[in-house]
């Protein structure tokens, strides 16, 4: 397990992105954070990555995903992480803006392990980024993953 | 529920397609209608059938009794004359006792119908000399005519008034056998007898007639045939011409029946001709009887006439057929209109029920726009709402201490706007949302929901240190969860507008006029009445945000809440005194005003 985490981030608001890259640096968190604004193209990403198998280095210790994508969105990501035999247990954090129940409740059932009210302000922003990375990747133990592709 | 009164509306709609056609009970109450109108109608034509016949039988007796009792009268007539006679020793008058007599008897008013009378002498052709020699002393021209071959001789010595039967005096009744007979059944009888009919020789007309007589016998037994024929001195007679009796007995135009009046094969009397404008060639009715007259036998045929027929219609039982068949015609036809109106009135319930389903079909698809609206806004107003907050908090942290104070203080102020923008888009989208809410009611104990609404502000209760004094509350039919935000929005306005006493909310109900209403009463700082519709408002306020927080759409939820259910919800308060919401799930009961 390397030292450094790798931290996925599907968003495709740019602004979004970069208020994401501003709290890790704010945090001084040993992680790398890979930005994909595309739905599609996140989705082509992680199929390519399950190919990979379960160690592979590209596969994300974390995700955040964004539920409202142009195109293919968070919804259909979920859906389709949730059909992939091969899918390590990656802990994926929907964040929305939207309070609406069906968002919330389509979510958790389509494998989402946690799903969080965009803040509106900085600070609030930096303090969810810091508890979910807390969380999840120094606080949770994650499932092992098998050595190698069978 | 809901499922049930479907059923219920589909049942009645196929009710009302059966009132829509005509089914068999119409047709049974029309055809009963009919039987009872026809069977009226027959009833009333048989019993007027009836009645016509008897009106008949009526007049038809009537005819032969007047003959008869006209004939009575003559009778008692003549055998006055013969007990006149009788006073006599000789059995004989002179002429002149005879006219008196006569004229004293008033025959033409009181015998209408009677020629007249006279004195008939009985005796042998050998006799004839002397009684005329008897007669010439008065009478120098009476002579006895005509001559014949039989034994008898019956002249008529008077007659009266003579001017009408001067033809005749004189006349021997035995010459001819019609005459004789009659005279000598009496002489043998010693009753009165007509004779067959006779042509008068003093009806120049020649109509039918008859004579009349009475015999009269000398003093002594008159008890058998011989003592009769012994003693027998002549007769009272009168003669009659048939028309002339039947003109006095029966008054034509009164009746509505003619008669014919026949001696075996002669006819004495004939109303039955074709001439006559009343004579009705086929009679309704007609009857014959014989009657023995005065040793005759008389037989009147009576027919019903032509102003019979008229006189026997009857109106009645056409006029109940056309009356019955109108009502009948008017039952069917208003079965007609009820069925046609019934079946418009179902095309009108299926034209708006359409028109409903449609409108319907547009509010849910108007519904689901808002939605879809109600998304859109919770996401996408949101987004650019975070970025100006989020990016001036940057701002803020990365430039800090390189800004003015000021300048700081506006980032501050940008960001609470931010914030409370958040907030009246949530509550916005709350509203929006419990205005659509599909929760089913249900009975729920609304005081458990309750418990729980006080359980959910038990940090702002215990922050405000208040007391919640919660009386018991009903069992009620609610939508459980809406009427949990009614009370906890409820609970936390009396807890945000306390006042400096310590805080006591109060919570109960009371079942009002046919309803539950609860009430949530506190000792805050109580609103005046002029501004009481307004709380219910969304976000209005009665107070500046710097002294009570929030956006002001508390009550107006629970006001959208309560109306959902078709409910109210009130406020009772004075500045200073406290207030007192009540509000109810179900409309009041209208009451039933007495008259």
């Amino acid at each position: 397990m390397s030292a450094r985490k790798r931290v996925l981030l599907i968003e495709d608001n740019r602004a979004d992105a970069r208020l994401m890259a501003k709290a890790l640096a704010r945090l001084d968190a040993a992680v790398d954070l890979w930005v994909v604004g595309d739905g599609a193209e996140a989705q082509e990403y992680l199929r390519g990555a399950s190919r990979c198998g379960a160690d592979s280095d590209a596969i994300p210790d974390l995700i955040f995903l964004d539920l409202n994508l142009p195109g293919v969105d968070g919804r259909s990501i979920l859906r389709d992480r949730q059909a992939d035999p091969d899918w390590p247990s990656v802990p994926i954090v929907v964040l929305s803006s939207s309070r609406a129940a069906t968002d919330i409740t389509a979510s958790y059932q389509l494998g989402a392990w946690s799903y969080v009210r965009k803040p509106v302000d900085y600070p609030g922003f930096v303090r969810m980024v810091k508890l979910a990375l807390d969380y999840w990747l120094d606080t949770v133990v994650p499932a092992p993953r098998p050595s190698a592709k069978r | 529920m809901e499922s049930t009164r479907i059923d219920t509306l589909r049942r009645d709609r196929l009710r009302l397609v059966r009132a829509g056609t005509l089914h068999w009970v119409h047709w049974l109450i029309i055809g009963g209608s009919l039987a009872i109108t026809i069977g009226a109608w027959h009833l009333s034509s048989s019993q007027a059938e009836e009645k016509v016949e008897a009106s008949f039988e009526r007049e038809a007796e009537r005819v032969p009794h007047l003959v008869i009792e006209r004939l009575q009268k003559y009778e008692d007539a003549l055998w006055a004359g013969a007990a006149m006679l009788a006073s006599h020793d000789d059995r004989r008058v002179t002429y002149d006792q005879w006219v008196a007599y006569a004229a004293g008897l008033n025959l033409e008013n009181k015998y209408p119908g009677i020629n007249g009378i006279g004195l008939v002498a009985a005796g042998e052709a050998s006799d004839i000399p002397s009684m005329v020699a008897h007669e010439r002393d008065r009478r120098p021209d009476f002579r006895i005519h005509p001559a014949h071959d039989h034994a008898e001789s019956f002249p008529i010595i008077y007659i009266e008034p003579v001017a009408l039967n001067a033809k005749a005096v004189g006349l021997d009744l035995a010459h001819e056998r019609n005459r004789r007979t009659a005279i000598l059944q009496a002489r043998d009888t010693g009753q009165a007898r007509v004779t067959g009919p006779i042509v008068l020789v003093q009806d120049a007309a020649r109509t039918p007639g008859f004579l009349f007589y009475v015999p009269i016998y000398r003093t002594g037994a008159v008890d058998t045939v011989d003592q009769r024929r012994e003693r027998f001195a002549g007769l009272v007679y009168a003669p009659f011409m048939m028309n002339e009796l039947m003109r006095g007995v029966l008054a034509k135009e009164l009746r509505h029946v003619g008669v014919r009046v026949s001696d075996g094969s002669d006819v004495l009397y004939d109303e039955h001709v074709a001439s006559d404008a009343d004579f009705d060639p086929d009679p309704l009715f007609r009857r014959n009887v014989e009657f023995e007259m005065h040793g005759r036998v008389w037989t009147f045929d009576i027919r019903s006439r032509r102003s019979f027929r008229a006189a026997s219609v009857s109106y009645q039982p056409l006029t109940i057929l056309l009356a019955g068949l109108f009502v009948d015609a008017m039952l069917g036809l208003l079965f007609v209109l009820i069925s046609r109106a019934n079946r418009r009135a179902l095309q009108h319930a299926d034209a708006m029920t359409a028109a409903l389903e449609e409108r319907s079909g547009a509010l849910v698809a108007s519904n689901r726009e808002l939605e879809q609206f109600a998304y859109v806004a919770s996401h996408d107003l949101q987004e650019p709402l975070r970025m100006i907050a989020s990016y001036t908090g940057l701002l803020a942290e990365e430039y800090q201490g390189n800004l003015s104070e000021e300048a700081d203080e506006y980032i501050q102020f940008a960001v609470q706007g931010a914030h409370r923008m958040q907030q009246l888009i949530d509550d916005l989208l709350e509203y929006s949302r419990v205005g659509r809410s599909d929760e089913p009611l249900e009975t729920a104990d609304c005081h458990l929901l309750t418990e729980w609404a006080i359980e959910d502000l038990q940090l702002v209760i215990e922050d405000a240190k208040a007391e919640v004094v919660l009386h018991e509350l009903p069992t009620a039919e609610c939508a459980p969860t809406l009427f949990r935000q009614v009370m906890q929005n409820l609970v936390a306005n009396a807890v945000k507008f306390r006042g400096a006493a310590p805080l006591r909310v109060e919570i109960s109900a009371s079942w009002t006029a046919g309803r539950w209403v609860f009430a949530v009463r506190d000792n805050g700082i109580g609103m005046d009445m002029a501004q009481a519709d307004r709380v219910f408002e969304i976000f209005q306020r009665l107070h500046a945000r710097e002294d009570y927080e929030g956006s002001g759409i508390g009550l107006a939820l629970c006001k959208r809440i309560v109306s959902r259910t078709g409910g109210d919800i009130w406020v009772e308060s004075a500045p200073g005194q406290g207030a007192t919401f009540f509000f109810a799930l179900e409309a009041a009961e209208v009451m039933a005003v007495a008259a």
